[in-house]
This record gives structure tokens, C-alpha cells and sequence, in this order.
């Protein structure tokens, strides 16, 4: 007997189909998971113990936290300065990277050989370049008679530093927008110069709104990912605390490199504290959540899909 | 060729190569040797190395217990760290044992979360000899009155200075200062500086990281924990004292900036390059196990050309010196260790008198043993490491160490974290102290909860 | 005035204002990249010179450019002090096979959110992105005890099935591209009466084969690169992976600094040629569409 379905039925049959992995996935890997994490971080639970309900106590002790502010804050700044940053150097080079210029294999080669490379290695040798007294940084800048900060042993300069260094490392996203790049008509531009537009003019009125899709795209997934950064600031820390005493010095210097995840990593591993490190995890969600949102409502005013 | 065949060669390629490595021998490191497997009872010990020449020295220990019996197998499985041991643990996948390299920080949090196995009921059957070690080492593994850790070995921060430096100054290179007032009116002396004012050689190196920070903390000795009030006191007179001097230390070449500059380069200490050894410092605090950088990278030319002796101390507290900051390994046992007796006969093993001695010739720590503190061979094989064994073996009560709390971690955590910024002029000692008190308080009352 | 066009192979008769406006959009395209170029190319120059060299000139002030003597040894060192080739193989394992379980399952389940409509389709999407913004910290120990339940510790197991039930970053990715496919062609499939598979793999995916091909690349860099997975889940050596093996080099009072970074370099080759042979593929795509 061969079921008839109504067309409507019919799609959503397929739909639920097509999405049956993730489904299985959700259930699998990731609902019992993310209760459980939800349940905890309203008890003690700290190990091997049975957890013991405490209710808000743990959100409370982190409202009071000094290093849970210091690690919002630092945090904030680099989703707030930095992911801007590095998307529009991420631009910046996909632009370049588009011209048509004998070559291009090979320079879109070079701009992604940096986030390629395993994160101990970046950090070890953006230390290194970094470094104050014999670093590639600071010897260019004396010789133009500038007397360069200590860069990542300096509190003041060790975000910046890490921006930088993120930036080097932002070949993911420069060939997304590379991708989105080729989806712009040529007519357009074609269009443009006859209207003798110039080159910034076209970039301002053609290209950015035609790839806006990309760049929320990119600007979601990068503010996701920048409040949950945590492998490269951690691997500058362990590299930096490498002299001697073995043990990675998570925040230096002087607390300006406490990142969230970070700070999350500590409790759970190092503190053993389970629940408050849950806590964490769900104050992040539910930060992360408000500020995608706000970011998607805003976007309908300056993204342009395609009519069809 | 096109497109498709470039990306089929491509595949073939990775899968041939892929294949190719597969056939290869399975491992270049020795494995344990398995023979009649069957029978015999697997220990696995977890540690955190995975240096060839490391897990050499340690294996030497590993072997001699295996043929010292016919009925266990001791295997190191290295690279594990507290997380993988912590996570192995929860998943009921834990090992028999584990050495964690610096026991006193997660002993107190994991035996209070029932993480692990007291050791009571085995040394009690044994009527094992807790005297033979250290008092200090074999305190930092009990907590509440247990004994949930196993010590092995420790380390001692020294005192260390360049004697060439010394006798190119007009100094006597055999004679150390024994005061911080000396230290800091030799320091100027030995410093040098380039033309635009940086620092090329630095006299005295103030406390950077942890455990020097710690060793400084040691020579006043200040208490950390009240157990009677159950009560964090980082506001304790001797902690603001040494709070206060180490902020002195720091301004000592004027903007502590200016250290922070010179200590880029000091993360080359494991090697050749390092800064000590190639006369850019002339007096630091280090560990003791710097004694076997001198041997392994200049030919042990200890002696002659560096000295090591007990931390200066202030003039005003002279009978502090030979006090000095100790942590160490510890062996652990998870709660759900496979095969607890067997594997408390391989740690009996590992912690007598001449594995340890095997084992220190190549690692240069000292051994918690204090027969093998007093050795001969080691003393006289291991140029300046003497001074250091017996710096812990004739100074017990004015050494240092963290409380066992279940909160240590957090207490190192915020000492590291509020000392860094008084170093930097950015917190008084006072304000430090406040700081330290409150966040590690909040964390003990929401573990008492 | 007869001159060759710089990027025309043949020869235009074009004015002198015109063709030196050319020549200086090309001159500044070529300087821009290039100096932009430096920023990336110099660090990475030093690596590769740094790995070169002997151990007592690496550190040294100022730092040599090209290390003199080069030490080429030290890249056969780094091979041999470790099984080194015995952990590219378990990460290059476990790459090919996450990227194969991504491209399945992610590109079924974003053709579900974008060329079907069913009713809650927004609703459990926002679901899937929400996903992604849990930190994976507070998932990594409930989901050890389960597989751990299941005995799968020390397998690859656990780092490999997972990719085979959707990623959300990745089904945004291609949702996204998705949605760029004009209706036409797969509305006019549908009145000839084929079904969703056949669109799916007829028409939806060939068009998409340079948003797979970032799938692709992007899953093998991101799982090549992975630590704290393959440090819980795969406990004796054999089962390592290259980014546990290149703690190796250092010891509790030795580094490998030369091995280390020559490993790094090392590290890298598989991911370089991976993308270098993709380049065309996902960038050079398809006219019409793109990520929009």
C-alpha cells in the first residue's frame, strides 16, 4: 500500500529526511550533554561526588567574581575591536587577492600559510617577532627611532598584539570572502564605469553591499568565535611561561590576556570547580545568543540578498 | 591534464602514502617489553612527559622494578596531563596511577572530591616507613589527616651567581650574599646597559614566575591558612613584609618594565642559550635542577665558573637563611584504580633508596629519600647539587610550601595574579593581601556548601 | 602609439593615458599585494630559516636571516627522534575521515534547511546555530562518560563520529551557499518529476563544489590542528596524533627547539598542498553563484 501524503506532508517528510544525521547527532551527542551542563551549573558538583543543588549560588559567586568581570571585559575588547578589525583585513586582502594579476595562485598561497600553521608555533614566533629587546617589530621600528613597546609582556599592548596576530592568522576568512567575491556580477561594475565610477566608489557602492551576506556571515561566526577564543591566547601564555617554571601563567601579564574561555578552562580543570565552570559556560550562551540576535535584527538593514 | 584527474592523482596519492606509512615500524621509542603478558598484572602509570630522554631515565626505574618481580608489569603511558587524568577518571577509565609534577596545588581539591585512594591502609600493612623521607615532602601529600599522596621527588629554589662576574668586579667569587641588602647594593655593580639604555647584562634578577615568586614568599614564611578558623590569611604581617620587598626588588632598576623587557629572552633557558649560562644575569633565584643545566651545557664547569647556595635573606631575619620554597611530585591513586595492591608495590619500589639515586643522576631533582639526599655517588658525581640536598636536609622547619587546602589551586592562582601587580606598582601589598583573602574565601565557603 | 597590454596577450592599439592608467592600477595592485604580502610571507620566512638552524645561533641577536650553516639535518632529527610518521598517519586518518563524514552529513542537512520547505524550518535552524555558541568545555566531560560507556576510549572513534552527524558552523556554510542556487533549475527539475535526492545530487551539489571544497578544507585544517580532543580520547602513544607528538621535543628541563620548529614546518606541508591543488576549485568557482 503506497502512502499518499499531501504535498505539504510530502515536504516535510523529506525535510525532516534530509535533516535526519543532525537530528541523531543532536540527540546523541549533544541534548544530554547540554542539560546535564545546564542542571550542573546549579549544584556543587565538583568531581566524582554526587553534585549537591545550590541553586543560584554559584551565578551569584560569579556575579561577585573580580576575575569573572576582568575576563568579560577582556573578552568584550577583543570581540568588540577585534573581530571588525580582522574582518576588514580579511577584506582588505580578499580584494587584492581578487584582482586579476599574474601570480594569484601563489599569493593566495602566502596569505593562508599563517593559519595553517599549528597555534604553538604561531605563538611561539609571534613571541619571538614581538619580542622587546630583539624581535622583528621593534628592531624596524628603531630604525625609524620609535622605541617599541614590550608588546605581549605588556598589559597595555598584549591585546593589541594579539589582534595582530590574529590577523595573520585570518586566511579562513579572507577565502570566505573570497569565494562570496566571485559571486558579484561583473555587469555591475561593467555599469559602473560608465558612470565613471572609481575604484574606492565601486568598492563602496558594489562590491560591500553585494557581499554583505558574507560579511554577516563572517561577523556571526567571528563574534561566536571570538568569545570563545581560547587556543591561541592559551599558547601564548604557555609559551611565555616557559622560562623555567614550566607552567603556563594563564592571564599574564597582570591579568590583561584572562580571556572567558579561559577563565572556564581554569575552573574546570585546575579548580576542579565543575558547576561554577557550567555557570560560566551558560552566562557565555546566553551572552553570545542576545548579541547574535541583535547583530541578525540589525542586519536586515544593511545586508542585500539577491532578489530572485 | 584536467580538474578531475588532478584531484583522482591527488587521492590516490594521499591513500598510497597513506598505505605506505602504515607499513612502517609501528613506533621508534622502546615499548615495554610484554613476553608472558598473560599472567602478569598491568600497572599503567600516567605522567606528563613525552621527551625520549626524559622517559629514558624514568624507565630505567620501570625496568628494574620488572624484573625485580615476575608478577607485575609497570608501564608508563606518557603524555598525560591533569585533564586527561581528571577526565579518565570520571569516565571510569582511570589508570592505577598517576605522578602530577607539582602535587601541592590539586592534592587538597582532589582529595577532597573523593578523586582518589588513600594510601593509609597499605602503609599500615606494611608498617611502611614514612620517616625515611623528608617531613615536608611527605606533608604535602596528606590532607585531613590522610595520606593521599606518595611523595618522590622535589625541588628547592636556590640561589645561583655568575663567580667570573663576580671576580671581574672586584668581588670574592666564592663568597655569595647571604643578605637582600647585599644583593641589591652588588646588583648595580654587575649591571650593564647598551647605549640606548637597555639592560644587556642584569645583576640581579627579581622574582619572575611562579616559583621564584613562591621562594620569595619563603624566606619570610608567612601562613597562608588558618586550619582553626578555616580561614584564608594572605593579610598575615610576614606576607605583606615579603609583598612589600618584592615590589622594592622590582623597582630596583627603576621601571619594572625594564625587567619585563629582559625576561622575553629567558624562555631559551632550556637550552644552550641560556641567559644564565651565557653570562646575561649575574644573580638569580632558580630551581634547583639548574645545577644540571651548568652540567649538561657547559661540561661542568660548575664549581668554577657558578656557585649555587641558599637564598639571601634580609638583614633583619638572619636566621631564615636556608629557608626556601619546596613542591613536588606526588603519586596518586584514583579512587577506581584498577589494581590498587600491585600498584602500591611498584611505588615502594620507585620510592627506594637506589632507584631513586638511578633516577636523579639523569634528572638532577632531589630525591625525597633522605638516604639518597645524603649519597655519596650523587654528591660527588653532580657538581653543586650538594648544596641543594643539604639545604633540605638541614633546614626542615624553615622550609616552605603551600597549604593543603581543597583550595590551593585557586590560592596559588590569585597569588600569582595579585603579586604580578604589585610587582608592577599596579596594587599595594595591602590591597594584594584583601584581594588574595577574598577570592580564595569565596571559593572555600562554595566548596563547604 | 603600438604598445603590448600588460595583461592582454595581444597587441592593442591603445592610447598612451590609458595604458599608463593600466600600468599604474597594476603597479599598486602588484604593490599592495605585495607589501601586505611581506607581512604574511616574513614570519613564515623566519620559521622556515629558524628550523634551519644549529641550536646555539637560534636565539641570537640580531636574528640571522639565512642561517649559515643551514642545518638541513635538522629536519631528519625531527623525523627520527619521534614516530613522527606514525602520528601524521592517525591525524591524516582522522582528517580524511571527518572531512568525508562533514561533506555527507552537512551538505543533506543544509539542502534541508534551504531547498525544502517544512514547517518549523527557521525555528529548528536558530536551534542549530544555538549550538554553536555552547563552549565545548562544558559538553567535553559528559560526552567522555558516554563514550566511554561504550568503550571507544582510545579510539578514534570519538574525534570521527561525530562529523558524521552535522557540524553547525559548517551547515551555515552551505546553507548559505544553498540559497544562492536559482529556483528555476530546481523547480524545473521538480516538474519533470524528480525527486529531492536526485536534485540534490544532480543538481544542487555539482554547483556547490567550491563551498564543499571549504568544507572540506577547512574540516582537515581544523581537525589536523585539534589538541584537547586527542589528548583525552586517545590515551597510548601509538594512537597520537601529530599535534600531541610535537610535545615530544620538549622535556621537563630540555627543548628541541630546531626539531620543534622543523616539525611545525613539517606539520604544515599536507594542509599547503591540500589547498594549493583547491585553489581553483572553491575560488575560481562558478560565475553565477557564489556565498551570498
Amino acid at each position: 500500500m503506497k502512502l499518499r501524503l499531501s504535498r505539504r506532508g510530502h515536504e516535510t517528510l523529506m525535510g525532516i529526511l534530509f535533516l535526519t544525521p543532525w537530528i541523531l547527532g543532536f540527540l546523541t551527542f549533544q541534548l544530554f550533554p547540554i542539560v546535564q551542563s545546564f542542571y550542573i551549573s546549579f549544584t556543587n558538583f565538583s568531581l566524582v561526588r554526587a553534585p549537591r543543588w545550590i541553586g543560584f549560588f554559584n551565578y551569584a559567586q560569579l556575579l561577585k567574581d573580580t576575575n569573572f568581570w576582568l575576563a568579560i571585559k577582556n573578552t568584550l575588547y577583543m570581540t568588540i575591536v577585534g573581530t571588525p578589525i580582522q574582518l576588514l583585513f580579511a577584506f582588505v586582502c580578499a580584494l587584492l587577492l581578487n584582482q586579476k594579476l599574474k601570480g594569484q595562485s601563489f599569493f593566495r598561497t602566502i596569505y593562508i600559510l599563517p593559519s595553517i600553521m599549528p597555534s604553538i608555533a604561531a605563538a611561539l614566533l609571534w613571541l619571538w617577532i614581538f619580542n622587546p629587546q630583539v624581535g622583528l617589530v621593534n628592531t624596524l621600528l628603531g630604525y625609524i627611532g620609535i622605541d617599541g613597546p614590550t608588546w605581549f609582556l605588556d598589559p597595555i599592548w598584549s591585546k593589541p598584539s594579539l589582534i595582530i596576530m590574529l590577523c595573520w592568522m585570518s586566511g579562513s576568512i579572507t577565502i570566505i570572502y573570497l569565494a562570496g567575491l566571485q559571486g558579484v556580477p561583473v555587469e555591475l561594475y561593467e555599469a559602473a564605469e560608465i558612470e565613471g565610477a572609481n575604484w574606492l566608489q565601486k568598492i563602496i557602492y558594489i562590491t560591500v553591499p553585494m557581499v554583505s551576506p558574507v560579511t554577516l556571515f563572517n561577523l556571526i561566526t567571528g563574534l561566536i568565535y571570538s568569545f570563545q577564543m581560547f587556543t591561541e591566547p592559551y599558547m601564548v601564555s604557555a609559551s611565555v611561561g616557559v622560562s623555567g617554571s614550566g607552567v603556563p601563567e594563564l592571564g599574564s601579564p597582570q591579568g590583561s590576556m584572562l580571556f572567558y574561555s579561559i577563565y572556564l578552562f581554569q575552573n574546570m580543570f585546575a579548580f576542579n570547580r565543575i558547576g561554577k565552570a557550567a555557570a560560566m559556560a551558560w552566562i557565555l550562551f546566553i551572552l553570545i545568543l542576545i548579541v547574535t540576535l541583535i547583530t541578525l535584527r540589525t542586519s536586515r538593514r544593511w545586508t542585500h540578498y539577491e532578489i530572485r | 591534464m584536467n580538474q578531475k584527474e588532478l584531484f583522482r592523482l591527488i587521492g590516490l596519492a594521499m591513500i598510497a602514502s597513506m598505505l605506505l606509512m602504515a607499513c612502517q615500524p609501528a613506533a621508534v621509542m622502546p615499548t615495554a617489553t610484554s613476553a608472558a603478558a598473560a599472567e602478569k598484572v598491568v600497572v599503567e602509570w600516567w605522567f606528563d612527559i613525552s621527551n625520549k630522554e626524559d622517559m629514558a631515565a624514568y624507565q630505567k626505574g620501570v625496568d628494574a622494578f620488572n624484573h625485580s618481580q615476575d608478577r607485575i608489569e609497570l608501564k608508563i603511558v606518557p603524555g598525560q596531563t591533569d585533564e586527561s587524568f581528571i577526565t579518565a577518571i570520571n569516565g571510569n577509565k582511570a589508570p592505577d596511577l598517576y605522578l602530577t609534577w607539582d602535587g601541592s596545588e590539586p592534592l587538597g581539591t582532589w582529595a577532597e572530591n573523593g578523586l582518589l585512594r588513600s594510601f593509609d591502609e597499605y602503609i599500615k600493612a606494611d608498617n611502611y616507613d614514612m620517616t625515611a623521607f623528608h617531613p615536608r615532602g611527605v606533608a604535602m601529600g596528606q590532607y585531613d589527616g590522610k595520606t593521599y599522596g606518595m611523595p618522590w621527588q622535589l625541588d628547592l629554589m636556590m640561589f645561583f651567581w655568575n663567580k667570573q662576574q663576580f671576580k671581574e668586579a672586584g668581588l670574592d667569587p666564592d663568597t655569595p650574599p647571604t643578605t637582600l641588602e647585599e644583593v641589591y647594593d652588588l646588583a648595580p655593580k654587575l649591571t650593564q646597559m647598551n647605549a640606548s639604555g637597555k639592560i644587556t647584562r642584569l645583576g640581579f634578577l627579581p622574582a619572575t614566575g611562579p616559583a621564584r615568586v613562591m621562594a620569595w614568599l619563603s624566606l619570610w614564611g608567612p601562613s597562608l591558612y588558618d586550619p582553626a578558623t578555616k580561614k584564608i590569611t594572605a593579610d598575615d604581617p610576614k606576607m605583606i613584609a615579603a609583598m612589600a620587598e618584592l615590589q622594592k626588588s622590582w623597582n630596583l632598576y627603576g621601571d619594572p618594565a625594564k625587567i619585563d623587557e629582559f625576561t622575553a629572552t629567558l624562555g631559551n633557558s632550556l637550552s644552550p642559550d641560556d641567559p644564565f649560562l651565557k653570562g646575561q644575569i649575574s644573580m638569580m633565584i632558580d630551581g634547583d635542577w639548574r645545577t644540571g643545566y651548568e652540567a649538561r651545557y657547559t661540561q661542568n664547569k660548575f664549581g668554577t665558573d657558578f656557585g649555587v647556595a641558599p637564598i639571601p635573606v634580609p638583614a633583619s631575619l638572619k636566621d631564615r637563611y636556608g629557608s626556601s620554597y619546596y613542591f613536588g611530585m606526588l603519586f596518586v591513586m584514583p579512587h577506581n584504580s584498577p589494581h590498587p595492591a600491585e600498584t602500591w608495590e611498584a611505588i615502594k619500589f620507585l620510592q627506594k633508596y637506589d632507584t631513586d639515586v638511578t633516577i636523579i643522576r639523569d634528572m638532577w631533582n632531589l630525591p625525597v629519600n633522605k638516604k639518597a639526599l645524603s649519597d655519596k655517588t650523587l654528591r660527588d658525581n653532580m657538581p653543586g647539587w650538594y648544596v641543594a640536598a643539604d639545604t633540605l636536609l638541614n633546614n626542615q622547619d624553615k622550609q616552605f610550601g603551600l597549604p593543603v587546602t581543597p583550595v590551593t589551586s585557586q590560592l596559588s592562582a590569585a597569588i600569582k595574579a595579585n603579586l604580578d601587580l604589585v610587582k608592577h606598582n599596579q596594587m599595594t601589598p595591602e590591597e594584594a593581601a584583601k584581594a588574595i583573602n577574598e577570592t580564595v574565601q569565596a571559593e572555600l565557603e562554595a566548596i563547604g556548601k | 602609439m603600438v604598445l603590448k597590454g600588460l595583461t592582454d596577450k595581444a597587441t592593442i592599439r591603445v592610447s598612451s593615458p590609458v595604458l599608463l592608467r593600466r600600468f599604474f592600477r597594476a603597479l599598486l595592485g602588484y604593490g599592495a599585494i605585495g607589501v601586505i604580502g611581506l607581512f604574511f610571507f616574513i614570519p613564515w620566512f623566519w620559521l622556515v630559516s629558524s628550523s634551519l638552524k644549529t641550536a646555539d645561533r637560534m636565539f641570537d641577536l640580531p636574528p640571522q636571516w639565512i642561517p649559515n650553516p643551514a642545518q638541513w639535518s635538522n629536519y631528519v632529527t625531527a623525523v627520527t627522534t619521534l614516530p613522527f610518521f606514525l602520528y601524521l598517519k592517525n591525524s591524516l586518518v582522522i582528517c580524511s575521515l571527518v572531512v568525508i563524514g562533514r561533506l555527507i552529513s552537512c551538505s543533506l542537512v543544509a539542502y534541508s534547511f534551504s531547498q525544502i520547505r517544512w514547517p518549523g524550518r527557521d525555528q529548528v535552524f536558530i536551534l542549530v546555530l544555538a549550538t554553536m555558541m555552547l563552549p565545548f568545555q562544558v559538553t567535553m566531560i559528559p560526552l567522555y562518560v558516554t563514550f566511554s560507556r561504550l568503550n571507544l576510549i582510545d579510539t578514534i572513534v570519538p574525534l570521527v563520529l561525530p562529523a558524521f552527524f552535522g557540524n553547525a558552523f559548517f551547515i551555515f556554510l552551505l546553507r548559505q551557499f544553498f540559497l544562492t542556487i536559482p529556483h528555476e533549475l530546481t523547480e524545473a527539475a521538480m516538474l519533470d518529476g524528480a525527486t529531492h535526492f536526485d536534485i540534490f545530487t544532480r543538481i544542487i551539489l555539482p554547483l556547490s563544489k567550491p563551498a564543499l571544497a571549504t568544507v572540506a578544507l577547512f574540516s582537515f585544517l581544523w581537525t589536523f590542528t585539534e589538541y584537547l580532543g586527542p589528548l583525552i580520547y586517545l590515551i597510548h602513544e601509538q594512537n597520537w596524533t601529530l599535534t600531541l607528538g610535537l610535545r615530544g621535543y620538549l622535556g621537563q628541563h630540555t627543548a628541541m627547539w630546531s626539531s620543534l620548529l622543523a616539525a611545525s614546518v613539517l606539520f604544515t606541508l599536507p594542509i599547503i598542498i591540500l589547498f594549493f591543488f583547491m585553489q581553483k576549485t572553491f575560488i575560481e568557482g562558478i560565475a553565477t553563484t557564489g556565498l551570498r
